[in-house]
């Protein structure tokens, strides 16, 4: 059992980054609590499920129009709807968000459906690791999930852009005064974000039963990595955060009720807001 | 006393109100179904005016209002079918479990802006859905829990007008006094808030057991009068109604909430023929409003009938 819950806490780890990254990054660069997150990714997983069974699209193709689908989606959202709220007050972004997630979520049960859906695999077989059965697809899911996110940690330390991403995480005006267009820099990781969440949809869609409600979910779960990894630290510690997360997820899956997971992410956002508002990693002001 | 003789005219319309749809019940000679959709209508009110109280004034956005309702009503329902005691008795138990569950929300969100609220009230939703889910020889799982009828119908038609007519002269009497308007400034500004002196952490701490309070006198009003209670009330719909419902009528107004919530639930009951499409038009009528007009029917109205243009507020001022 123990090996079971270490392989496949790495499995969720992995996921759950990719669930989280996006959102850290768009709270921490614009200020932005996306709570249509979760249901973007749902959405991603619906869109390929839709390309595959109706349209009898091969995987292949299915998979690309589901990311770039995302990635559109993000855009609009944030072109059509949050960036005209930049500078309203904090609740009306928020319900704004909130609005935009339920009305992706009925369109989404109006045109498929509200029943579980299951998204083929994309490729098949098993591999044994420590005596516990992992499908090839868990596996393509984890190795894709750390080379995206090592290629993004290159992507904010190593280039001008990723330099410039972080320094209006940090201070939105100083980077003003170095001749950063903010702007521009919300629009970046804004694809990246779009981008990272359909991957994670294509991903989880296989692995885990998709079903309307699954967006509310995941942007639960990414809020809680978020929060304990805190704004403006370093990618590894959201890997970190997403690790605690997931292994105390699975424990809790094992040991109380299959049911009662999203209990333990609970305990752990409650305990990081009243004891350590900063996150683990955090920098700055809460 | 100053205070009382300043909303003396709000008092009165409350009251007029409610001796109106008192006599609605013996003119219609006991309608069940008038009466079970007016019942329906002032519960909205109060969860839609206590979201308010925590949304509209102190910037504390709960997107799972019901949480306090539906911890009140398994409470009542699970006392009233093991513990056989004294009915008020459990009614005040059940009060105070609900009353104790905004603690939850509240507390972990003392340290932290209002905008972490939002994310914490969705995720504690979730919890309780599952938890009622998952003990189904606890909390029944999928059929939740039923009693047989302890009150008449026309009874608890009578309750609860009064609660409502308790409920939106208490909050409205709250919001003009001090504690509003500390509540307010919290919501405007929280370092200028704490600048001034303002206890920001017990106001919020307050704000939250006022809401929670009055939100569970009205779950288990609910509760006595459907004689059930399922885990569709931790449901997001449900919660996310009374959201939709006081943005609509105009958060931060108090009568706009209830406003919101009075028309809204009505005309839920209309669009039973499309009820699947339900959902989407209020969520689509939420970003609307939300982008074009902020403040609501009762704000934009009031915009519209100032008599000095000039004191218009900035847009989202308010908000």
């Amino acid at each position: 059992m123990i090996e079971t819950i270490f392989i496949f806490g790495i499995v969720w780890t992995a996921l759950y980054c990719l669930i989280a990254i996006g959102f850290s990054l768009l709270f921490g660069v614009a200020q932005v609590l996306n709570l249509a997150h979760g249901m973007i990714i749902m959405s991603a997983c619906y869109i390929t499920f839709l390309f595959v069974t109706a349209l009898n699209w091969s995987l292949g193709p299915s998979l690309i129009v589901g990311i770039i689908a995302t990635v559109c989606l993000m855009l609009i959202i944030w072109l059509g709807f949050i960036k005209r709220l930049l500078t309203a007050p904090v609740t009306s972004l928020l319900l704004l968000t909130a609005g935009l997630a339920n009305v992706i979520q009925q369109i989404v049960i109006l045109t498929v459906g509200p029943h579980t859906k299951y998204v083929p695999s994309m490729i098949t077989g098993s591999t044994t690791i420590l005596s516990v059965t992992l499908s090839n697809q868990q596996i393509l899911s984890i190795i894709v999930a750390f080379v995206l996110v090592g290629l993004l940690a290159l992507f904010l330390q190593r280039t001008r852009m990723g330099r410039a991403i972080r320094a209006v995480t940090q201070d939105r005006n100083v980077a003003a005064l170095s001749g950063i267009n903010a702007e521009e820099m919300y629009l970046v990781t804004i694809i990246i974000a779009g981008l990272l969440a359909g991957v994670a949809g294509l991903l989880v869609a296989p692995i885990q039963t998709v079903t309307p409600e699954i967006g509310w979910e995941m942007m639960v779960t990414a809020f809680t990595v978020t929060i304990l990894a805190g704004l403006g630290g370093p990618i590894w510690g959201i890997i970190v955060a997403a690790a605690i997360v997931a292994y105390a997820e699975l424990i809790t899956a094992f040991l109380v009720a299959p049911m009662l997971k999203e209990g333990a992410a609970f305990v752990i956002m409650i305990l990081t807001l009243m004891f350590r508002p900063l996150g683990l990693f955090g920098k700055g002001r809460v | 006393m100053e205070l009382l003789r300043k909303e003396f005219l709000s008092i009165l319309i409350v009251g007029i109100i409610s001796g109106g749809l008192a006599i609605m019940a013996p003119a219609s000679d006991y309608n069940y179904y008038l009466i079970g959709l007016l019942t329906s209508a002032c519960l909205w009110v109060i969860y839609v005016v206590c979201w308010d109280l925590l949304a509209g004034y102190t910037g504390m956005l709960n997107f799972g209002q019901l949480v306090f309702a539906g911890v009140a009503a398994y409470t009542v329902a699970l006392l009233e079918l093991h513990f056989k005691g004294a009915r008020p008795l459990m009614i005040l138990i059940g009060l105070l479990a609900g009353t104790c569950s905004s603690l939850l929300i509240g507390l972990p969100s003392l340290r932290v802006r209002a905008k972490y609220f939002a994310l914490v009230s969705f995720a504690i939703l979730l919890v309780f859905y599952r938890i009622t889910m998952t003990f189904i020889s606890i909390f029944g799982g999928d059929y939740g829990l039923s009693i047989p009828r302890v009150f008449s119908r026309e009874t608890l038609y009578f309750t609860a007008i009064i609660l409502m007519a308790i409920t939106l002269i208490s909050l409205r009497l709250v919001v003009k006094s001090r504690i509003g308007m500390a509540l307010q400034s919290i919501r405007e500004d929280e370092e200028t808030a704490r600048a001034v002196g303002i206890n920001i952490r017990r106001y919020k701490l307050l704000a939250c057991l006022i809401s929670a309070f009055f939100t569970s006198l009205g779950g288990i009003c609910g509760f006595y009068y459907m004689g059930h209670v399922g885990p569709e009330i931790f449901g997001m719909m449900g919660s996310f109604d009374v959201v939709i419902m006081g943005v609509i009528g105009g958060k931060g107004t108090i009568f706009g909430a209830a406003l919101g919530g009075g028309v809204l639930s009505i005309l839920l009951e209309f669009m039973r023929p499309v009820a699947e499409y339900r959902s989407l038009l209020y969520a689509i009528l939420l970003v609307v409003v939300v982008m074009v007009a902020s403040r609501g029917a009762w704000g934009s109205m009031a915009t519209l009938f100032r008599k000095h243009p000039q004191k218009k507020e900035i847009e989202g001022d308010l908000t």
